[in-house]
């Protein structure tokens, strides 16, 4: 390729717009795809419903005019359903609330009242899912099919409920239903359990009220249909995430045998803070790309104790958040390689390629003690021959040093490859970020010597 | 839509970049738009959001841009014709060298037309910013070509 001198404006021009009459119109389906995301969101408003809204009317009107489409649904089968005997009454519920003052998981029958008709104000303050904040507090999980909202010619009236009820936070749950505020509730079964850890870090005030709230873990029934482990999907940016529901499950009960799977999340780490408000801060998942929260239970004591998980999407490390913060339990579904790994190097000089894989064992050790192999090169492909001429590959490198480290897994387990990125600015790595994409064909290759 | 798109390809270089990044510009402005400020100026806010989502899908992404060419065609010396129909490839090969901001700046000028004041708007920045900004745009862009070029 060669530049040619006098790259005035007029040229500049032609070329930009060259460039650009090359690019195809979008598709059709893109406004749906977006639209759908939107919707997605919209269970959870925090500034309230008129805001929320008419952002989503002032953008719809920007992209086309478009219906809401109905929420994709995530949900997928992992295991068989979860049995925690049979569901209890609501106010069955209330009262193991006020005598039991721990975590329960309890599998509660009720009526859930609509969404409420109200713009609510903005509330300063983080999120935390027992909190519940309006239009949460005129939603009841209720003992009978109350109606709670009344209209009477121009006027509308509503109210608590006159039976037992209970807010239930659907914060960490694909609910996948919606009431009408007019109508009785909708029949539902949830799984879910008062005095959750996480009330400890509401505002000083508000932690009694923080334990109250049911947080629900499953919905197990609407109207009487029964409904899958559920995954609910909160992700801000592009990509699929690496690790299957299914591995993400069975990483889960490996590493805690004793526990079983109520539902799944999946979060980009600026959504993490709003299911666990402990880990606003945490600099351990800030980096991550994806991170599935994993909401579970055991039986301690004879009692069905609740349990949460946290894993890095496209890692093996499984955390536990307890009361007392996070610890982390590595799961034997990878057994530690008895052996070193073994090591290639690519076209990276030994020095570096060392430099590389103790960069990535500091940051991940328990992801290198359980593998086969480390396979490392330059994240560019290198030249190869096709059809007896050279072919020369360009990349867009973002680093000067940018390299591909790949832990390989013993063979005969279900676990995947994982990548990293490990990039530095001079000639020494510093610093390791997951790999988001597929592996590159010439690191495959390198793969495939392996014995 | 389309134009978010349209914007988002002139500055990624990459289609299927393109349309995660006009998807983010969608789903933030839905998150963004109560720190919207001034109703009036909501296009080019909405522009400014596409170009954030761009570079997030840039970082997010980290996708490398390759282009395979056989080794004879290195060495070829092309015909002017040639040089001229090759200007959109060592435009978009000099771009993807340079930060989204440089891109961004160019794209809005050159492709889209944008005087300054427009671009100062747009980018939220004064207009002596955007003035300063573009020549340093053009600058890079001129010697990322003349690198391309000794390639």
């Amino acid at each position: 390729m060669t530049a040619h001198v006098d790259w005035d404006d007029e040229r500049i021009e032609r070329a930009f717009a060259l460039r650009a009459a090359g690019v195809r119109p979008l598709a059709a389906e893109m406004t749906e795809t977006i639209v759908r995301r939107l919707d997605r969101r919209r269970p959870r408003p925090r500034h309230g419903w008129g805001l929320a809204t008419a952002a989503v009317l002032a953008i719809a009107a920007t992209a086309s005019a478009l219906v809401l489409a109905p929420p994709e649904s995530s949900s997928r089968p992992l295991v068989d359903p979860v049995s925690l005997g049979d569901p209890i009454t609501v106010a069955a519920a209330l009262r193991i609330r006020d005598d039991v003052p721990e975590a329960r998981e309890l599998v509660v029958t009720g009526y859930q009242s609509g969404d409420a008709l109200v713009s609510c104000p903005f509330v300063p303050g983080d999120p935390n899912p027992t909190a519940v904040r309006c239009p949460e507090t005129m939603q009841w999980l209720m003992a009978d099919p109350e109606i709670l909202v009344v209209t009477s010619g121009s006027s509308t009236t509503g109210g608590g409920p006159n039976g037992p009820a209970f807010h239930a936070s659907y914060a960490l749950v694909e609910r996948g239903f919606s009431g009408d505020p007019l109508k009785p509730g909708v029949p539902v079964v949830v799984t879910g359990h008062f005095h959750d850890r996480r009330a400890a870090l509401c505002p000083p005030n508000d932690v009694e009220d923080c334990q109250k709230t049911f947080v629900v873990d499953r919905v197990n029934t609407v109207n009487g249909a029964q409904r899958p482990i559920t995954t609910l999907r909160l992700v801000t940016g592009p990509g699929e995430p690496e690790t299957s529901e299914g591995d993400v499950a069975a990483l889960v009960t490996a590493a805690a045998p004793e526990a079983r799977v109520l539902s799944l999340q999946l979060r980009t780490p600026d959504m993490l803070g709003d299911a666990e408000p402990g880990l606003r801060t945490d600099p351990a998942f800030a980096g991550a790309r994806l991170v599935w929260i994993v909401s579970a239970f055991d039986l301690h004591d004879g009692h069905p104790r609740p349990r949460t998980f946290v894993l890095t999407d496209g890692t093996r490390a499984v955390v536990e958040l307890t009361p007392n913060g996070r610890r982390g339990i590595d799961g034997p579904v990878a057994q530690p390689s008895p052996s070193q790994p073994t090591t290639v190097c690519g076209r990276l000089t030994p020095s570096s390629c060392a430099a590389v894989i103790q960069l990535v064992r500091s940051l991940h050790p328990s992801s290198v003690l359980m593998t086969g192999a480390i396979v490392v090169d330059d994240t560019c492909p290198p030249p190869r021959r096709s059809a007896g001429t050279m072919v020369i590959t360009m990349c867009d490198r973002k680093y000067p040093f940018d390299s591909l480290v790949v832990l390989v897994p013993p063979p005969g387990g279900s676990v995947k490859p994982q990548a990293f990125e490990v990039v530095g600015l001079g000639e020494v790595p510093e610093r390791v970020q997951p790999w988001p994409d597929a592996i590159p064909a010439h690191i495959e290759a390198l793969i495939h010597t392996l014995p | 839509m389309e134009a978010v798109y349209r914007l988002t390809a002139a500055i990624l270089g990459n289609e299927a970049d393109a349309r995660d990044a006009t998807q983010e510009t969608f789903v933030s402005a839905w998150r963004q738009l109560p720190g919207l400020r001034e109703p009036g100026k909501f296009d080019a806010w909405l522009q400014r959001v596409g170009i954030n989502a761009a570079r997030q899908t840039l970082r997010s992404r980290r996708r490398r841009l390759v282009r395979e060419i056989p080794s004879s065609a290195v060495l070829a010396v092309p015909d002017r014709a040639a040089a001229v129909a090759d200007d959109a490839e060592i435009l978009g090969a000099a771009l993807s060298e340079m930060p989204v901001e440089q891109r961004a700046i160019l794209v809005l000028h050159h492709l889209e037309g944008r005087p300054l004041n427009e671009l100062a708007t747009i980018l939220d920045i004064p207009v002596g910013t955007a003035k300063s900004r573009l020549f340093a745009a053009r600058q890079a862009l001129a010697a990322a070509i003349r690198r391309e070029g000794a390639e």
